[in-house]
């Protein structure tokens, strides 16, 4: 975990003190259109994404500069079956980078880029459950709440290649070496169960439960993804 | 510059989120007045009477209970997950994923199975860790990632509370108490009763449908050429009993998951065609992939099943026309009425 922070955080002081040395310094926007390109195009069988980052944005100087990536999903269910057996499910991802890079101009059109990232990966689901339970006369709501959460910090090294199309238009891709260390904690908690259901259900155990887990992964993400890239301005 | 930096962060932060909002609202259980039938023809030519059967018997009562039982999301710790989610019906009772969503969105370690012919499996699970299925019908309900019911008391006691379940229980029980044995009896007898006989294959066996020139030599391919038929087998085309029932077919050089000692449940290849993906950790997305295993891309794990060590160590060099042939036939074995027959819908 330290070494992860003291990592990110050296990243970003040498990439700020890097930047010193050179004053031109470009801004350029990636959207991921990974999505979009794929209802184009069939690569019959490949995973079509795997970079969770839907925008990007980089401040380059010369040599290289700070890159950071956003992306995140969010979704609302909302389950009401006949029963009155309900649940409210909210499912949400966030995907940060931040990190450095170095580029290389290896012609008019082409540039091949190297870089260091600082990564934070969170995955949380949730529901809010009502389910219904006899108390020995009438039937009574509790609630039921439960959660899968993943929260993981990691690095990555990448490399890419990036085609420069026209002056404020590129596309590029990259391909990423990602090391993150995830801690999971997953759970049900009965809440505001009274007495009589308690009484009336003596097999049931309405004790919370939640456990935590750690998890380490290294993974190798070949480059699937196209990113759209704007410069803002000229060089 | 920092108007640039301020827009950008807040465009950053609209594009970055994609949502997505979706309300699941459904109607009591649709019924219908005079019950389905579920009891098994004995003449249906799929079945090899097998252990589990001994712990079933299967009527329409307790076949329409466990339809009920096996579509209601209250199985599941927070009513999120059924046993029809990762069994659907239109997909031969898989997911179309790799891997499945249990309760809270967590992935299963291995692929759903499409269920069908359940009668003619010795044993269930990729692994065969389960048995008998009245036992292994509960199992889902308990696992931590699938449906996150692992108390069972209260799975009695959400069940007891369920007013359509007082009728159900009474016709299929004779009254209505709710108990962990008749819940997966009635659960076993659905799942038992997801039979296929009616594929186009079956209706060429008894005569009353021909196929065409390229199905017969894909036939031919399957069950002499490359010999297909030694594992997946009868007409269920899987394998039946014990051990043989499981093997390793050089996936990977070094295995990544247990399984079985090393080996993995031959899978019935009735309805495979709308069951995609295949393998026990879906990883092939498309029938071509795995016929592009077994033609070149074996690999030489030290379980490789001697059946397959008869090829090239890299596979049988099936040629593109042969393929063809090969899922024409594989083709046949979709049961078409399965698939659409309203006794196996969602009824809610
Ligand atoms: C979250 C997804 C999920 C849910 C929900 C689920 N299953 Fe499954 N099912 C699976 C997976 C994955 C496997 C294979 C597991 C393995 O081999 O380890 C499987 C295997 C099976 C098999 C074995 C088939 C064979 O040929 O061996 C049966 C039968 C089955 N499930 C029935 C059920 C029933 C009944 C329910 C509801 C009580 C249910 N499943 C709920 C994912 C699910
Ligand atoms: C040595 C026994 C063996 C032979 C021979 C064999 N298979 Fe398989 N087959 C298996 C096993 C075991 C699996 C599951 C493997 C796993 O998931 O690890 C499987 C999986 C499959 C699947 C995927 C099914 C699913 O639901 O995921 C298909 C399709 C298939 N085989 C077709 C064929 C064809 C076509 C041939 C002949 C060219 C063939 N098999 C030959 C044992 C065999």
């Amino acid at each position: 975990m330290k070494i992860i922070l003291s990592s990110i955080l050296s990243i970003l002081v040498c990439s700020f003190s890097y930047g010193q040395t050179s004053n031109k310094v470009r801004h350029e926007l990636g959207v991921n259109a990974s999505g979009f390109a794929s209802n184009y195009l069939n690569f019959s069988g490949v995973v079509q994404s795997n970079n969770p980052y839907s925008i990007t944005y980089k401040s380059l100087r010369s040599k290289g500069g700070l890159r950071v990536g956003l992306g995140g999903t969010y979704i609302k269910r909302d389950i009401h079956p006949p029963n009155q057996f309900s649940s409210d499910v909210v499912n949400g991802t966030l995907d940060f980078r931040i990190g450095y890079e170095w580029h290389n101009l290896l012609n008019d059109h082409w540039s091949f880029f190297y870089g260091l990232d600082g990564v934070i990966k969170n995955v949380r689901s949730e529901a809010t459950s009502r389910t219904r339970l006899f108390n020995g006369r009438e039937l009574v709501d509790i609630d039921v709440w439960s959660v899968a959460r993943r929260e993981g910090f990691g690095a990555q090294a990448v490399t890419g290649l990036q085609w420069n199309i026209k002056p404020r238009i590129s596309l590029n891709t990259e391909a990423r070496v990602l090391f993150v260390y995830t801690e999971i904690e997953t759970g049900t908690e009965f809440r505001n169960v009274p007495q009589e259901v308690r009484d009336f259900n003596p097999g049931v155990d309405f004790d919370a439960k939640l456990n935590t887990d750690f998890e380490r992964t290294l993974n190798f993400l070949v480059p699937l993804d196209i990113y759209v890239v704007f410069k803002l301005n000229k060089t | 510059m920092k108007k640039i930096l301020v827009l950008l962060g807040a465009s950053l932060a609209l594009v970055a989120c994609k949502e997505q909002e979706e309300t699941i609202r459904s109607a009591g259980p649709q019924l219908p007045s005079k019950l389905y039938s579920y009891v098994w023809n004995r003449s249906q030519p799929t079945f090899t009477g097998n252990s589990w059967l001994r712990n079933v018997r299967i009527t329409d009562e307790k076949a329409t209970l466990g339809r009920v039982l096996f579509y209601d999301k209250a199985l599941s710790v927070n009513n999120v997950t059924s046993c029809g989610s990762c069994h659907m019906q239109s997909k031969g009772f898989g997911d179309g994923k790799a891997l499945s969503e249990g309760f809270l969105f967590n992935e299963t370690p291995r692929h759903s199975m499409h269920i069908v012919n359940t009668g003619a499996n010795s044993r269930f699970f990729w692994d065969g860790r389960s048995v008998i299925l009245k036992d292994q019908v509960l199992l889902p309900i308990s696992n931590h990632i699938e449906m996150g019911l692992e108390d069972e008391n209260l799975l009695i006691a959400k069940v007891d509370a369920i007013d359509y379940y007082d009728d159900l229980f009474e016709e299929a029980y004779g009254n209505g108490l709710v108990t962990k044995e008749r819940i997966a009896e009635a659960l076993a007898s659905f799942v038992g009763s997801i039979v296929s006989y009616n594929t186009k294959f079956d209706q060429v066996e008894r005569g009353v449908d021909r196929f065409t020139a390229l199905e017969e030599k894909g036939k031919d391919l399957f069950n002499n050429k490359y010999n297909c038929a030694s594992c997946h087998g009868g007409k269920n085309f899987n394998a039946e009993w014990g051990e043989t029932a499981f093997s390793n077919i050089g996936l990977d050089a070094e295995d990544t998951d247990e399984g079985l000692n090393g080996r993995f449940k031959v899978p019935n290849l009735r309805n495979v065609m709308v069951s995609a993906p295949y393998m026990h950790d879906g990883r092939f997305s498309t029938i071509e992939e795995v016929l592009n295993h077994y033609s070149s891309g074996l690999k030489q794990n030290a379980n490789l099943d001697w059946r397959l060590r008869q090829f090239d160590p890299t596979g049988m060099n099936i040629s593109p026309d042969e393929k063809e042939a090969l899922i024409a036939f594989l083709h046949t074995l979709t049961d078409y009425d399965l698939l659409s027959d309203p006794k196996y819908s969602d009824p809610f």
